[in-house]
C-alpha cells in the first residue's frame, strides 16, 4: 500500500534518516522501533508529506504520494495537540472536514465514535474541561473519523493507563482485520510483540532489521530451548552430556517438575537432543526458546550493523 | 478553498466568543459617544440657581453684571467684606463676590469668590467674562472711546481652510486635518493588536503541535491563508458593528440632548448663508448673536464636513491590506519563535516600523508637506497607517487607491514568502532559530 524507498533527511547538514527503504501493507501492523533521536519521528513525518525527503520516493498504491493522498492517512503525532478552548465534538469534526468529510458525515461519525469510546459526557466539553485520559482519547477520535486507509501512529498508548491502553488495542485490531494498513512508533517492546506483525528496528538514523517478526525472531535465534521435565536433575543432566549446555533451570510448583533452558552443541539438534534425554526423564514440555524483540532490539542498538551498510 | 474557508471559519468562531472581542465591539462605541454626550450635556446642565452678592469695593460695578435669567442672580451690598463674608450663608446666598477697589489697575487678587455651594464653570466663566467686559468697556472710556463703537466694530471671524483637489473638487480642511492624529493612532493599535492575534495563533498551534495534524490536511500557504483571512474578517466585523453602533449613538444623541443645539446651529447657518449672500447689504442689527456657541458650532462643523463613508471604506480597506500584509510577516516570525522568549525578540522589527509609521503620520499632519510624509504614504511598511492619517486631509481619492494597491500587491508577494519561513519554522522545534534560517527556509522549496 505505502512505499518508501530510499528515504534520506538532513538537518543544518546532520542527517537524521539514511536511506530508509519500508513497504506498507493492507491488513498489517508494522512497528517502527528505536531509540530516542533514531529518527523515527523523521520518517513518520515525511510518510505523511509534512516534510519532504532530501531523496527518495514515497508510494502510495504505486501511485507517487501526494497531498490529497494524506488526507486518506489518520496521523496521531507523538506530542498531542488539540485546541484547549474549543469543543472536544466541535474540535474532531473540524479535523474530520478538513480530511474531506461533510459536515454532516462529519457529525455523523463523531457520534459514532464517541459513543463506542464512551465520551458521550464530553461532547460538549471544552478540551481543556477534560481528564488527560479523555483528552487522549478525542486525539485518537480525531486521527481516526475520517475512517483512513492507512494509520500512522507516534507512540500511541503514551500517556493511556492500563483500561485505555486495552481500549486502543482493541480498536487497533479491529482496524487491521477490517484491512486498514497501520504504522506505530514506540519505544514498548512488548506492544510491538503484541500487536505488529512486521517491524522496522531503526538506529541513528539508518534501519538495522526489517521483515516479519516471526521470521525475524526465528534468524535471531541462538539455538536455545526451553524444557519442563519431571525427574531428577542429575539424571538430566547426564543424559545431556556434552550435547547442550545447560543455561538456566528452576524447580517448578509440582514434585520433580523442573524448567531448563539449553544451548545446544554446534552439532546437535532439537530432535536429536530430545531422544537423548527422553529416557531418562518425562518431558511435558519441549519448544525452542526465540530472542523476544527486546533482546533483538538491545543486541543491535549494541553492535550497530546497518542493513544497507 | 474549502480547508481555507474551514481554517478561516474556526479562527473566526473561535475568537468572536471571547468576552474581550464583545466588550471592545459594543463598549468602544458607548464610551466613545458617550464621554461626547457627557461633555456636552455637562457643559450645558450647570442649571443650579446661584444668588451671589457683590462687595463692589471699586464702585464701577454697581448694577451692571447682568443676570444670566433666573440660573445666576447678582445683588449688591453696602456692607463691609468681613461683615458678609460671616453671613451671607445665612441669608441664602451661594456666593460672595468681592470686588477690590484697585480692579481697574490689574493685579493678581483684584477679586475673589467666596462660596457655600462650589460654583460650575458655568458661572465662574459668567463672572469673569462680565467683569472683564465692563472693565473693557471703563478703560475705553476713560481714553474717550464709546464702548458701543467698539462693539459695533468688532466681528468674530470664523476661517475656513479649503484645497482645490485635482479632481476639481473642494475638500474642506477645517481643522478636520487634527483627526489624522486619531485615524493614524487607531490603525496603530488594530494592525497591531489584530496582527498579534495571528501572531499568538501560530505560536500556539506550535507549541501544542496541533500544526503537525493541520499540516496532513491543509499545505502551509493554505493554512495561513484561512488563519489571517479568519481574523481579518473578524477584524471587519468588529470594525462595522462599531460603525453601525457608533452611528446609531450618534443619532441619538442628535434626537436628544443634541436637538436643540443642532436647531441653533441650523439658524446660525442659515445667517452665514445670508450674509454671505448679500454682502455689506446685510441688516446687521437684526442678526442674532452666537458668540456663545460658536465653538460647540465649530465641532458641529468639522463633523458635518467629514465624509465618513468615504473615511470609512478606506479606513477598512487600508486596515484590510495592512492587517494583511503585517500579519504575513507576524505569522512567518511567530512560526521561527520555539518559546515567548523568542517570540519577544523577533517581534521588534516589526514593532519598529509601525511605530516610525506613527510617528511619521504626527509629523506629517503638523507637516503635511514633508517629504518623508509623502513618500511613507506609498511605502507598504508605513502606508497603512501614514496614508490614512493623510484621507481626512482630503487627499485624492486616486492616490489612496493607488497606495493600497501598491500595499496589496506587496501582502501577495510577502505571503509566499512567509508561507516558505512557516513551513519550515513551525516544525522546527527544540532549536533555537537564528535570523539566518529564515535566509534559508525562504529558499526552500515547499
Amino acid at each position: 500500500m505505502l512505499c518508501a524507498v530510499n528515504l534520506s533527511k538532513s538537518y543544518s547538514d546532520k542527517p537524521a534518516v539514511k536511506n530508509i527503504s519500508l513497504n506498507v501493507e493492507s491488513g498489517y501492523i508494522t512497528g517502527l522501533l528505536g531509540p530516542n533521536g533514531a529518527g523515527k519521528s523523521t520518517l513518520l513525518r515525511m510518510l505523511n508529506r509534512i516534510i519532504i525527503p532530501d531523496s527518495g520516493s514515497i508510494t502510495f498504491k504505486n501511485k507517487p504520494l501526494t497531498h490529497d493522498m494524506v488526507k486518506h492517512f489518520g496521523y496521531l503525532p507523538e506530542e498531542r495537540g488539540l485546541y484547549r478552548k474549543m469543543k472536544a465534538a466541535e474540535q474532531v469534526m473540524f479535523f474530520a472536514q478538513l480530511k474531506g468529510l461533510t459536515l454532516a458525515d462529519a457529525r455523523k461519525q463523531t457520534r459514532f465514535w464517541f459513543e463506542r469510546l464512551e465520551l458521550d459526557a464530553a461532547w460538549n466539553l471544552k478540551l481543556e474541561q477534560l481528564s488527560k485520559g479523555m483528552q487522549q482519547k478525542v486525539q485518537f477520535i480525531s486521527t481516526v473519523v475520517h475512517n483512513p486507509e492507512l494509520l500512522i501512529l507516534d507512540e500511541p498508548f503514551s500517556g493511556f493507563d492500563p483500561v485505555n491502553v486495552e481500549l486502543i488495542t482493541r480498536e487497533l485490531i479491529q482496524f487491521k482485520k477490517s484491512g486498514k494498513a497501520i504504522v506505530l512508533s514506540t519505544h514498548n517492546m512488548e506492544n510491538v510483540e503484541a500487536l505488529c506483525d512486521c517491524m522496522e528496528m531503526i538506529h541513528k538514523g539508518q534501519l538495522m532489521v526489517s521483515g516479519n517478526i516471526n521470521t525475524i525472531r526465528k534468524q535471531y535465534t541462538s539455538n536455545s530451548y526451553v524444557i519442563e521435565y519431571r525427574g531428577l536433575p542429575m539424571a538430566f543432566a547426564n543424559a545431556l552430556w556434552s550435547a547442550a549446555e545447560i543455561v538456566s533451570q528452576q524447580p517448578l510448583h509440582e514434585p520433580q517438575m523442573h524448567r531448563v533452558t539449553i544451548k545446544l552443541a554446534k552439532s546437535q539438534t532439537g530432535r536429536s537432543v530430545l531422544n537423548l534425554i527422553n529416557n531418562a526423564v518425562e518431558i511435558t514440555y519441549f519448544k525452542e526458546a526465540l530472542p523476544t524483540v527486546r533482546e533483538i532490539f538491545m543486541n543491535q542498538i549494541q553492535h550497530h550493523k546497518p542493513l544497507n551498510a | 478553498m474549502r480547508e481555507i474557508y474551514l481554517i478561516a471559519r474556526r479562527e473566526f468562531k473561535a475568537r468572536l466568543r471571547n468576552r474581550a472581542f464583545i466588550a471592545m465591539t459594543f463598549l468602544s462605541p458607548l464610551l466613545l459617544v458617550g464621554f461626547f454626550a457627557f461633555s456636552v450635556y455637562m457643559s450645558q446642565q450647570d442649571t443650579t440657581e446661584h444668588r451671589i452678592l457683590v462687595v463692589d469695593d471699586s464702585k464701577l460695578f454697581i448694577n451692571r453684571i447682568a443676570n444670566n435669567g433666573e440660573t445666576f442672580q447678582f445683588e449688591f451690598s453696602t456692607k463691609k467684606l468681613i461683615d458678609a463674608e460671616q453671613h451671607f450663608a445665612a441669608e441664602g446666598y451661594t456666593a460672595l463676590l468681592w470686588i477690590s477697589p484697585n480692579i481697574i489697575e490689574g493685579g493678581a487678587g483684584a477679586c475673589k469668590l467666596f462660596y457655600s455651594k462650589t460654583p460650575g464653570y458655568a458661572l465662574q466663566n459668567h463672572i469673569r467674562s462680565q467683569l472683564e467686559k465692563i472693565v473693557y468697556e471703563e478703560k475705553l472710556l476713560a481714553n474717550n472711546i464709546q464702548p458701543q463703537i467698539v462693539s459695533n466694530a468688532r466681528q468674530h471671524i470664523q476661517l475656513i481652510l479649503q484645497q482645490v483637489g485635482s479632481s476639481g473638487t473642494y475638500a474642506d480642511q477645517d481643522g478636520i486635518s487634527q483627526l489624522g492624529f486619531i485615524m493614524a493612532a487607531l490603525m496603530f493599535i488594530f494592525i497591531m493588536m489584530y496582527g498579534m492575534m495571528v501572531f499568538r495563533s501560530v505560536l500556539e498551534e506550535k507549541q501544542s503541535r496541533i500544526v503537525e495534524v493541520l499540516l496532513t490536511s491543509v499545505k502551509p500557504v493554505k493554512l495561513l491563508i484561512g488563519k489571517i483571512s479568519g481574523i481579518a474578517l473578524l477584524g471587519i466585523l468588529q470594525f462595522i458593528l462599531m460603525g453601525v453602533l457608533t452611528w446609531s449613538l450618534s443619532w441619538g444623541l442628535q434626537h436628544s440632548i443634541l436637538k436643540n443645539q443642532l436647531i441653533t446651529y441650523d439658524d446660525f447657518k442659515h445667517q452665514q448663508a445670508e450674509v454671505f449672500q448679500k454682502g455689506s447689504e446685510t441688516d446687521f442689527s437684526k442678526l442674532s448673536r452666537f458668540d456663545q456657541q460658536l465653538e460647540l458650532f465649530s465641532l458641529f462643523k468639522k463633523v458635518e464636513t467629514l465624509a465618513f463613508f468615504e473615511i470609512f471604506s478606506l479606513f477598512t480597506l487600508f486596515f484590510l491590506s495592512g492587517f494583511l500584509f503585517y500579519s504575513a510577516i507576524m505569522s512567518a516570525l511567530a512560526s521561527a519563535a520555539d518559546s515567548d522568549a523568542d517570540a519577544q525578540q523577533f517581534l521588534l522589527p516589526v514593532n519598529l516600523p509601525l511605530i516610525a509609521s506613527y510617528l511619521i503620520a504626527v509629523q506629517g499632519v503638523i507637516n503635511p508637506d514633508a517629504e518623508l510624509y509623502a513618500w511613507a504614504s506609498w511605502i507598504p511598511f508605513s502606508a497603512p497607517v501614514v496614508m490614512v492619517s493623510r484621507i481626512t486631509a482630503g487627499i485624492p481619492l486616486y492616490k489612496a487607491l493607488v497606495s493600497w494597491l501598491i500595499l496589496s500587491f506587496s501582502f501577495l508577494i510577502v505571503i509566499f514568502w512567509s508561507a516558505r519561513i512557516y513551513h519550515n519554522g513551525i516544525l522546527n522545534t527544540g532549536k533555537k532559530s537564528r535570523w539566518r534560517d529564515f535566509w534559508h527556509w525562504s529558499k526552500k522549496r515547499i
